[in-house]
């Protein structure tokens, strides 16, 4: 124990001024010190991380220079090819960031893989040559697989219904937008577009003959004004 | 339970307005007079959640609102950190808004303002000890004052404010602006914890010999410390103004585990050098203005009509955050200079005293209102906790010697060493 003459107060501390006036404290030899009142000060740690630093300023370069390069030859060969190169990179680091690293549930990085993965076909596609197989059979098939596997998650999992049953929905969403694209004819292959639909349509109605009752109270939690 | 509910009044504007420089937390520790075993801290945390379906919670966001959900993991026991009420993610909690953490011979919560008020966490944690103690060993009779060994009602997670919403009651209320803080805050976000420890009885004593309760007296002494401060406040021609939490189960009947205080403010125009009785005569007569039943009733009507404006509710939650959290950034603290909350006495069970030292209560701060006091007491004890997330520290010097001044044997504590 020790004491401040300045302000006339007892301190227990480890200190050896007085927290209040910073004048030299005075030992008391008669009463006993509790000591290690709070845990030692220590500086918070900072993650440097070397590696993801290395390839964020590649990846800048990467996309500078290969932007450069297309602007440049541009006349010769009318392509933006450089726009794959930097969809790749967006790609590349969605999957480092979200889907590896993430923090989401496996849903949801689910969902966020596949839509990337979706643009970034698409993306491909189009710039050689326009083919349609993304529309026609990737996007659909994408869609089918993700819906699938937070199907299977699901019901492996049925506690997990009120955290994954957004990623359900956007999953079932985003079967449906390959049928739409048809009907505006902008994919020509029907058969992909309409499985994925009809796998979203039954999933609809699985949803809620066996959890109609919860699919209910979650839209009412979430939506509640 | 309920399988969701809403997050209450005052619940509200909390995770909105959160930042590593307002964690809108708040602290509660027994200090035992033993060495804590953390094995069975953890035992009896997991015990005691079942018992606080109000605690057992995670916070969600709605499209329009957040909203809690039961919470199915266990929550998490730490040891505790050097960095008091820092801003913690609680999804590394396991969804927790609170975090029970031990260090030598105390056992600590950290609780998220809109998880519930001091009063309510109080509840828990006088809980959890007592779990703590019975598993050590101890044989320890709950007298009817643990909420374990009792059944829980539906009234403890309510929202009394909702409770009390009462039309009859209206009335319109302005602020005038505060005086504020001018200091050096701290590097990554420390928190100075300064207690002052003295015995309730001496310190009823002088509080009387004002004629005052030991709320007012105290808040006196802020505010006359406050006025031998100066250089540390901006705006000298506003007045300080001392913002004080009520808990609202004292005046309304509620046996919520949520939220449910407010506050009143007590005005001092510092310029003026009054002395100390006249700075105690001017908190005394706001205290008793504003601490009646029927102005509480109105400005829970005024918080809860906000709340029940159709059109604001049909705002999307994500540009309700924006707004709000503009609105605090700009008038956020600007009508309190400090906060000066007193929890009061801790009751607990007779059997359960001679294992605990002393009860404490800090709140942390934020860089509007870098200074802060909470209050608690326990037996004898009471303990005066400044929290601080500026460098300077004048004010809580010139209140600790103001207190030696009266006569108060005073323990100081801090969390700090020299730099």
């Amino acid at each position: 124990m020790k004491k401040c003459t300045e302000c006339k107060v007892l301190v227990n501390t480890e200190r050896k001024t007085c927290p209040l006036c910073f004048t030299l404290l005075r030992n008391l030899e008669a009463q006993s010190t509790q000591l290690t009142l709070y845990p030692k000060y220590r500086s918070k740690t900072v993650r440097y991380n070397i590696f993801f630093r290395i390839l964020a300023f590649l990846s800048i370069v990467t996309v500078f220079v290969s932007v450069s390069i297309n602007i440049i030859n541009y006349r010769e060969n009318r392509n933006f090819w450089s726009l794959i190169i930097v969809a790749s990179l967006i790609y590349l680091w969605i999957l480092f960031r979200s889907t590896i690293r993430g923090n989401g549930n496996i849903p949801r990085r689910l969902i966020i893989q596949m839509l990337t993965l979706s643009v970034l076909l698409y993306v491909i596609d189009r710039l050689s040559g326009y083919g349609r197989w993304s529309l026609d059979f990737v996007i659909p098939f994408l869609s089918m697989a993700s819906l699938l596997s937070i199907i299977i998650l699901l019901v492996g999992n049925t506690v997990k219904f009120q955290d994954y049953v957004s990623a359900l929905f956007a999953a079932i969403i985003f079967g449906f937008i390959p049928f739409i694209l048809w009907l505006f004819k902008i994919v020509s292959t029907l058969w992909p577009s309409l499985s994925a639909a009809s796998l979203s349509f039954s999933t609809i109605i699985g949803m809620f003959i066996f959890a109609g009752g919860h699919i209910k109270e979650e839209l009412k939690k979430r939506f509640h004004i | 339970m309920k399988k969701w509910y809403k997050l209450d009044n005052a619940a509200k504007v909390f995770p909105s307005v959160t930042s590593k420089r307002r964690s809108n937390l708040f602290r509660l520790s027994f200090n035992l007079k033993e060495e804590v075993s953390s094995e069975i801290l953890y035992k009896a945390l997991s015990y005691t959640i079942n018992r606080f379906p109000s605690m057992k919670v995670k916070l969600k966001k709605g499209i329009f609102w957040y909203y809690f959900e039961p919470n199915s993991e266990q929550p998490l026991i730490y040891e505790e950190s050097p960095y008091i009420c820092n801003k913690f993610s609680f999804k590394e909690n396991n969804g927790y808004l609170f975090k029970v953490s031990y260090f030598h011979n105390r056992i600590a919560i950290e609780v998220f303002h809109s998880l519930t008020d001091g009063a309510g966490a109080l509840e828990f944690l006088k809980a959890l000890v007592y779990n703590y103690l019975v598993m050590k060993g101890y044989n320890i009779d709950s007298e009817n004052l643990i909420l374990t060994d009792i059944e829980n009602i539906n009234e403890e997670y309510q929202d009394s404010f909702l409770k009390n919403y009462d039309k009859r009651f209206k009335s319109k209320r302005y602020e005038r602006k505060a005086l504020q803080w001018r200091g050096t805050l701290y590097q990554e976000n420390w928190l100075a914890l300064i207690t002052g420890t003295v015995s309730v009885k001496a310190l009823k004593e002088v509080a009387h010999r004002y004629n005052a309760t030991i709320t007012e007296f105290l808040a006196a002494c802020i505010i006359y410390s406050a006025g031998q401060s100066l250089n540390l406040l901006e705006n000298k021609h506003k007045p300080f103004k001392l913002f004080i939490p009520v808990d609202l189960r004292r005046i309304f009947p509620s046996r919520t585990l949520r939220n449910f205080s407010l506050y009143i403010r007590t005005a001092v125009d510092l310029e003026k050098k009054l002395s100390f009785d006249e700075i105690i005569n001017i908190v005394k007569t706001d205290m008793a203005e504003e601490l009646q039943k029927d102005k509480m009733q109105a400005r829970i009507f005024q918080n809860v009509k906000i709340e029940k404006n159709l059109l604001l509710r049909l705002v999307p939650l994500v540009i309700k955050e924006i707004v709000l959290r503009m609105g605090y950034k700009v008038w956020g603290d600007n009508a309190n200079s400090l906060s000066f909350s007193n929890i009061g006495r801790v009751i607990l069970p007779e059997a359960m005293g001679p294992y605990i030292d002393k009860v404490e209560f800090c709140n942390g701060a934020s860089y509007r209102a870098p200074i802060n006091l909470a209050v608690i007491s326990f037996e004898d004890k009471l303990v005066m906790s400044f929290s601080g997330a500026i460098v300077e520290r004048d004010i809580q010097r010139e209140f600790f010697r103001l207190l030696s001044d009266f006569g108060l044997a005073v323990l100081i504590e801090t969390n700090e060493l020299e730099v």
